[in-house]
């Protein structure tokens, strides 16, 4: 237990696994899915968000036979040293890799739609900046940050319930004519906007409470956002129609431009400024976990210093990585299938073999 | 730590020099807020575009007139090029309150030449567009009174329309219309007279062409109410009697005040394609010089005959939109949700005209003013 | 850095020895001259070192006293008028005695007491010397401070006399847990501050917190708790206060029976509460002193305030310079017309503006009052009205301008207010240099650090931050008085149940 971390309620536990999980997944969500499983893309993103309940309440069972370690501490206890060791690396990348993902994808966004003059390397400095001006403090003062940053999503929410007048239910009927094999690849294609619950594993630990009360908040985090996003789904369906979505990569945003009220025009260019402030949060979950990945490994130093190393490399290698789409969609096809080892895979086997070996851990301290 | 808190600095110090990279003033364009696409024989673009113009002074701000500047290129956006070369300032179509299509242009199939403004992030979606009988360029030309701007002129003459139930209102974009083959679209038909534009009807579009035939005023109001998008007013003429002295009382004015639609599609198999449109009005009348609404026999009575003719009416309609071969109520759409088998064998094009329409208006006369 | 240190220690040095000479206690010297020859050298010969010899029971006897610092009519009533009474009357003789005034052998207490205001009386052949309590108090009244002022509430306020403004309090709050805290900071000056809370309300270790940081306060001068909020508060980088400076007896009463701390400097009217958190910068007694509704109204437009004073410059310099396709299509026309003829950036023409109204606030406190308001309206009309007609700055940017000025004084806390007026600087810069993304980098930047900000150990942001619902009906809405039956938590207050049902008659 690193106890140079304070611990958080239950309720900002909440808004932190709803806010790392809604991030750039909300935007080009209802594309990504609709190139798989067409008309039926929202029964898709039902579909997956029931997977990754399924996944939180594994990552529970694991957490409870170790109710006071991080998913780094609890590896070398039921594996050993050397094996941890590959997998506490592994883990580290797979965490850095999203970020890196993160990063790019939020570069291309305000290139495309917000400012597209201003080079690139700029705007991912300042972003990764301001995460890291974040992240250095404790979970606390993150915590703290993440509740301010949720207005966004409700002022999202509002903006969204605006245009349900103009949607056309004949667009997504009949239902189910995509067929069953579509929409299970649609599942898998939705997986990736799902990400962020893997937090649990290093956070559950830092919070207060019973168990149980800490899988009730993830399960609803998860639920809300499911919720969310099949709502979002179901809306580009039925208001664009699935004769033009293929054209339109980033559906909600093509929405809000044709949307103006009285006093705004562009309310796509305003959505976007406000939803900056989300896509930072995710970036920063990521940077968080990597950090205390990597403090964990060297003991010795600073979890800030290690942040700022990170940081650096992070941001470094992005200035290499050109952002085209070609790449971002093979750094996505790496991610979603390592996704499926780490997260489900990895801990599936901690469980049998910790189960296997009896080992557990001390019961935890409220 | 000192090095970086100088490369801090200087890094901060290099983006405020040479940063706003993006900056776009509001000072240095010129604001296109009327645009019309028109085609020549060769095949080539021609764009007419109405840019405001206005002098400033100590009372404000206030338009004086538009002006208009036409060009030809292969593309709209090679059009815009062209154009600044001979515009002042920057061109700018980021306030477009209208766009016009002229009449061959129209013709042809006009997603191609929109292409353009849902390609820019900054390009205004909701303009709206309105199909010229004519070319665009001799609507954009007429010369208005003084202090009256082109762009707001046609902008305002379309919503004002709009909200008669004259003219559809665009919930959704029109590209998605356009790509959808289960309806077709319409767009207001405006015709340029000498000093002001004149609303002709609707044009109905097949496929992305425009077929050349429209629905007149007379009919536009209630093929609006027969699809569901009543506005704010609708307003109904109809000739109800014969040879009344003098000539205007035979003639009664209603408004909707509610309307429901009861569309129903019976698809027995491919060739065998029925609809049924029902439509429920609650009216109130606005003129009757008859004055005959004192007893309720003859209340029903003008019910029933009003019914009989605005059925035929909607009859009438329905057969122009099927020699037209524009599918404007979205019946397409309907086959697709509710028998998409058949819609899978279906060649919608081909069997659209010959699909049985029965059309029945039944309205009930709910208000008629402070005077029997 | 090294060369400053140096020097640094050699002047605290000196100052130290100097001290030294009496803090190891010198007691009073057998001989009578010698005592009175010590304190003149003490006070290195000062010119208002008055002494008057006298004798008594035939004894040598000297009174010496800082006349600056003494109070004559006190100094008459105690001590001239019964010395002459009883040289003229043979009766009083016996009367007049000088034993019942306290006394002190040590010269350190002896010579602080003379700083203060006391006459010592030192008689030959005796071991204790005298003390005369005449201290000379030179204060205004308690009137209502200028900058504080509310509808309706007391009109009282602190005065620089700190035994005056610990009246005030104590006369308010009759109880005896109400807990005072003398100590005396500044090498040179000597302060008296005072230390004051609600024993069994206010967070044990929060007082500690604050009694450690004043003790490693090593300075010359203490004038005002302006000086010494600076070393002891958290985070000096912050643009933000974290200590609420009020000059009102009810506010302070207020917040020390929520659990604060009051700190009271004396010379200085103003009183520092800790800790304190950004919502209370927005309240102001006028809300508790009127109704719910439209205390809760008046709140809501104070917090918005913020939010307008902060960002509206920078949100039309984004709109005008990057996205003018926000502006809906009437409106845009009459935008453009009104900054076509500006010759430069949006930017430019902002900073302009603002640096401006800067000029003339700063001006305008130091106008002797006679011509105070015509140049007020100089300022105002001539110079907006004139400013555009001469094409420099736009119609628009004025009416921004005036706004933003309002907004960023309608703070109740000058403190605040000048954060706000700081704030808007770097917001019109990132604004000016990437437009909406700037401006959305700037307020993460801003959250952000209002987050991590904590003053004495609570979170500044409380009740959003660590999301309390419960303490909003006190800092963002104000529910009616009745409904506020526990103590917002953020303080963390030993006694957090404040009141029960008043209403139960109902």
């Amino acid at each position: 237990m690193n106890t140079k971390e304070k611990k958080i309620t239950q309720f900002q536990l909440f808004f932190l696994i709803f806010l790392t999980q809604i991030g750039i997944g909300v935007i080009s969500l209802p594309y990504e899915v609709f190139k798989d499983s067409e008309s039926d893309a929202w029964i898709s993103v039902i579909i997956a968000g029931f997977f990754v309940q399924i996944n939180i309440v594994l990552i529970w069972l694991l957490y409870r036979r170790f109710p006071s370690l991080t998913i780094f501490e609890m590896m070398s206890e039921v594996v050993g040293k050397h094996i941890a060791f590959i997998f506490k690396i592994a883990y580290i990348l797979f965490f850095s890799s999203v970020a890196i993902l993160l990063i790019l994808l939020f570069g291309r966004m305000t290139h495309i739609w917000i400012i597209p003059r201003t080079p690139n390397w700029i705007i991912l400095l300042i972003m990764i900046s301001l995460c890291v001006f974040c992240v250095k403090e404790n979970l606390t003062v993150m915590a703290r940050y993440y509740f301010v940053v949720s207005f966004s999503v409700i002022f999202f929410l509002i903006l969204i319930t605006s245009f349900v007048k103009g949607i056309n239910i004949l667009n997504i009927l009949p239902v189910g004519q995509t067929g069953f094999p579509s929409i299970i690849k649609g599942t898998a294609q939705s997986l990736l906007s799902f990400l962020g619950y893997e937090m649990l594993l290093v956070i559950f630990p830092y919070s207060l409470g019973k168990s149980v009360g800490k899988l009730k908040v993830a399960l609803l985090a998860n639920g809300i956002v499911t919720i969310i996003y099949a709502y979002i789904t179901f809306v580009c369906l039925t208001y664009l129609g699935p004769y033009v979505m293929k054209l339109i990569p980033e559906p909600i945003l093509f929405i809000l431009k044709f949307r103006s009220f009285q006093i705004i025009e562009r309310t796509d260019l305003l959505f976007l400024s406000v939803w900056i402030a989300t896509f930072g949060t995710s970036i920063m979950m990521y940077l968080y976990l990597t950090s205390n990945g990597l403090a964990n490994m060297f003991t010795k130093t600073n979890r800030s210093t290690l942040l700022f190393c990170t940081a650096t490399l992070l941001y470094i290698l992005v200035l290499f990585i050109p952002t085209n789409d070609n790449v971002i969609n093979l750094i996505s096809n790496y991610i979603k299938f390592a996704s499926y080892f780490f997260i489900f895979g990895l801990p599936c086997i901690l469980l049998f073999v910790s189960i296997l070996r009896g080992k557990k851990g001390s019961p935890e301290t409220v | 730590m000192k090095i970086l808190k100088v490369s801090f600095i200087s890094l901060i110090g290099v983006t405020l020099l040479t940063g706003c990279w993006d900056q776009h003033f509001l000072k240095d364009v010129k604001l296109v807020m009327g645009s019309g696409i028109d085609i020549t024989s060769d095949g080539k673009i021609v764009s007419t575009v109405s840019i405001p113009l206005f002098t400033t002074g100590p009372g404000g701000t206030e338009t004086t007139e538009s002006q208009v500047i036409t060009e030809s290129g292969d593309t709209p956006r090679d059009v815009r090029n062209k154009l600044n070369h001979k515009i002042a300032e920057q061109f700018d179509a980021s306030e477009l309150m209208v766009l016009m299509l002229g009449e061959e242009y129209a013709k042809q199939d006009i997603s191609a030449g929109i292409d353009v403004f849902y390609r820019d992030p900054k390009s205004s979606v909701r303009a709206n567009v309105g199909v010229v009988k004519g070319t665009a360029s001799e609507l954009l030309n007429i010369k208005l009174e003084k202090n009256k701007l082109m762009s707001e002129y046609l902008s305002s003459l379309i919503q004002s329309n709009q909200e008669s139930t004259s003219l559809p209102i665009q919930t959704r974009p029109l590209l998605s219309d356009m790509f959808d083959p289960g309806t077709d679209f319409v767009l207001p038909l405006i015709k340029p007279k000498e000093k002001e534009a004149q609303i002709m009807g609707l044009a109905m579009f097949s496929g992305n062409k425009y077929t050349g035939q429209y629905l007149t005023n007379k009919d536009s109001t209630l093929f609006l109410l027969m699809a569901d998008q009543k506005s704010k007013d609708a307003v109904i003429k109809l000739k109800v009697h014969k040879n009344k002295k003098p000539e205007l009382s035979n003639f009664i004015m209603l408004n909707v005040l509610n309307l429901k639609r009861d569309l129903k599609v019976r698809v027995k198999n491919p060739d065998e394609i029925s609809v049924e449109l029902k439509l429920d009005l609650n009216v109130e009348i606005m003129e009757y010089p008859e004055k005959q609404l004192y007893s309720k026999k003859n209340i029903d009575k003008l019910n029933k005959k009003v019914s009989s003719m605005l059925s035929n009416e909607a009859n009438n309609i329905i057969k122009k939109m099927q020699k037209a071969n524009s599918d404007c109520l979205g019946i397409g759409r309907h086959i697709n949700a509710f028998h998409h088998d058949t819609w899978e064998k279906l060649n919608w094009k081909k069997e659209y005209p010959n699909i049985d329409f029965n059309g029945i208006v039944k309205i009930k006369i709910t208000k008629h003013g402070i005077f029997n | 850095m090294g060369f400053f240190k140096q020097n640094h220690r050699g002047i605290i040095q000196h100052y130290k020895q100097l001290q030294n000479s009496n803090i190891s206690g010198t007691k009073v010297f057998p001989s009578f001259g010698e005592n009175v020859n010590f304190i003149i050298e003490f006070f290195n010969n000062s010119h208002d070192l008055m002494t008057y010899p006298f004798m008594f029971k035939q004894k040598e006897c000297m009174v010496l006293y800082l006349e600056t610092l003494v109070d004559q009519d006190k100094l008459e009533q105690k001590f001239f008028i019964p010395l002459s009474q009883r040289e003229n009357n043979i009766e009083k003789r016996k009367s007049f005695t000088l034993e019942h005034f306290p006394n002190s052998i040590n010269f350190s207490e002896i010579t602080s007491k003379m700083l203060q205001g006391f006459a010592i009386v030192i008689m030959d052949g005796e071991k204790h010397v005298l003390l005369i309590d005449t201290g000379l108090s030179n204060d205004r009244g308690t009137e209502e401070p200028n900058n504080e002022k509310v509808v309706r509430g007391s009109h009282l306020g602190f005065v620089e006399n700190i035994a005056i403004n610990l009246n005030l309090i104590r006369t308010r709050i009759k109880n005896q847990n109400l807990f005072i805290e003398y100590q005396t900071i500044g090498e040179i000056t000597n302060t008296k501050i005072a230390i004051v809370h609600l024993k069994g309300i206010a967070n044990e270790d929060v007082l500690k917190n604050v009694q450690n940081r004043i003790k490693n306060i090593s300075s010359d001068m203490i004038f005002g708790p302006g000086y010494f909020e600076e070393f002891i508060e958290d985070s000096t980088v912050s643009p933000f206060p974290q200590m609420l400076s009020t000059e009102r007896p009810d506010r302070v009463i207020a917040n020390l029976i929520e659990g604060r701390i009051a700190l009271f400097v004396d010379g200085s009217p103003t009183v520092l509460i800790v800790p304190i958190n950004f919502f209370s910068f927005y309240q102001s007694p006028d809300d508790y002193n009127s109704r719910a509704y439209i205390g809760t109204f008046i709140q809501v437009i104070r917090l918005l305030s913020f939010i307008i004073a902060v960002s509206l410059p920078g949100l039309y310099i984004a709109v005008i310079g990057f996205h003018f396709e926000v502006l809906p299509e009437e409106l845009v026309l009459t935008v453009k017309g009104a900054v076509e003829k500006v010759p430069y950036p949006p930017l430019i023409e902002a900073i302009i503006m603002e640096l401006t109204i800067e000029l003339i606030r700063e001006a305008g406190i130091r106008l002797p009052s006679a011509i105070g308001t015509t140049i007020g309206i100089v300022g105002g009309l001539v110079i907006g009205d004139a400013i555009v007609k001469a094409g420099l700055v736009s119609n628009t940017m004025i009416i921004v301008v005036a706004t933003t000025a309002i907004s960023s004084y309608v703070v109740p806390s000058n403190e605040m207010s000048a954060a706000v007026r700081l704030l808007r600087f770097p917001i019109m810069i990132a604004a000016a240099t990437f437009g909406f993304v700037g401006i959305a980098f700037s307020f993460m930047a801003l959250f952000i650090h209002l987050c991590q900000l904590e003053s004495f150990g609570s979170p500044y942001l409380a009740p959003i931050a660590p999301f309390r619902f419960k303490d909003i009906k006190d800092s963002i809405v104000r529910l009616p008085l009745w409904k506020l039956n526990n103590r917002p938590l953020d303080h963390q207050p030993k006694k957090v149940n404040q009141q029960s049902s008043s209403r139960k008659w109902k």
